[in-house]
């Protein structure tokens, strides 16, 4: 889906903020992109979040302390936007199967050509597999494990992000790992090392 | 440290988010309770393959949407090639454009007739001026002026 709105017009403020805007788009995209994947888990939903954050970033750019990271701020408009769409989605489609193929169909990046072929197999399932996990969870702990393991925010910071406390952003993270941990142990025994097997 | 609170706390030593004293207690207790170690062991598990599964690259163009889509503006990369010509470019462009015009209208140009010669500019004239040439009368040969027939 391409979103084509523009927030600004072509008026000296505009102007002003455009070179500053357009560097930030250049330095967080692909940030961005790696949390919107691993949020939405797929490569289509991904994009739009992350179009329509950096749309909304855009409008209220005026609003940005430029003494704090960018890249915070975008995440907050980020993680607010997944999480009210997940909440919208969520009243009026249940988590299906269907979602399996979205899961395990969307592009993967080719592995590391040193990897055998078994090894790409296995982690593709093992991301597929994390992907489902992630979907079938509740949106805030889903946001908060994504940019402690994505991002590799710190609690503090994703504390910020999400407007939270340090505790709860705690509470957050365990029940969602504890989650995918229980939902690749029964789901996919197979993909769980030896070591950190039952 | 018993199970239950090393299970609240394993993901938080996982993420570095203890402070040492509660570290070490999460650590000395894996290290002799095989249950917990697995625990721990499926929580750096998962941990790591969240990141590894996260290395997509920016997808093509998504870039340049965002920026069409916020500052109304394309990175130069997207540009088509002849949009990025330099200034100086554009002009050297124009100049060779003039050179050739001026040069193909100087080769396009008809070329004009020959000077007359001085025989036909004589005749033209003639023609011109409405006479006949057959009525200007032919001088007589010099030998048939001076010969006799008769006595």
């Amino acid at each position: 889906m391409n979103i084509n709105i523009r927030m600004w017009g072509d008026d000296k403020e505009s102007a002003a903020v455009r070179p500053a805007f357009e560097e930030q788009v250049r330095r967080t995209s692909r940030q961005a992109y790696a949390v919107a994947r691993r949020l939405t888990g797929n490569a289509e939903e991904a994009e739009d979040l992350v179009q329509e954050s950096f749309v909304r970033a855009y409008r209220f750019y005026h609003r940005y302390d430029p003494n704090l990271p960018f890249a915070s701020w975008l995440f907050r408009i980020m993680t607010n936007l997944h999480i009210d769409a997940a909440r919208r989605r969520s009243r009026f489609r249940l988590f299906s199967l269907d979602s399996q193929s979205e899961a395990t169909g969307a592009a993967y990046e080719p592995a590391d050509p040193a990897d055998s072929p078994e090894t790409r197999l296995l982690d593709q399932e093992v991301d597929a597999s994390l992907n489902l996990g992630l979907r079938g969870m509740n949106p805030e702990f889903r946001t908060a494990l994504v940019l402690s393991d994505v991002e590799g925010l710190s609690y503090e910071e994703i504390a910020e992000v999400m407007e939270c406390s340090i505790g709860t952003v705690r509470s957050r993270i365990h029940r969602a790992r504890k989650i995918l941990r229980e939902y690749l142990t029964q789901s996919a025994p197979h993909l769980i090392p030896p070591e950190a097997g039952r | 440290m018993t199970c239950s609170l090393f299970k609240r706390l394993v993901d938080a030593y996982v993420d570095s988010e203890l402070d040492g004293a509660e570290a070490m207690e999460v650590w000395r207790h894996a290290d002799h309770c095989p249950d917990c170690a697995r625990e721990l062991a499926r929580a750096r598990y998962v941990k790591v393959k969240m990141e590894e599964g996260a290395g997509h690259g920016l997808p093509d163009g998504l870039e340049d949407r965002i920026l069409l889509a916020t500052t109304g503006s394309v990175s130069p990369a997207a540009k088509p090639e002849v949009l990025r010509r330099p200034v100086w470019a554009w002009g050297l462009t124009a100049a060779a454009a003039a050179a050739f015009a001026i040069m193909a209208i100087a080769l396009l140009r008809p070329t004009p007739a020959p000077p007359p010669t001085t025989a036909s500019a004589a005749e033209d004239s003639i023609y011109s001026e409405g006479f006949d040439p057959l009525a200007i009368p032919i001088p007589a040969p010099a030998s048939a002026r001076t010969a006799s027939f008769g006595p």
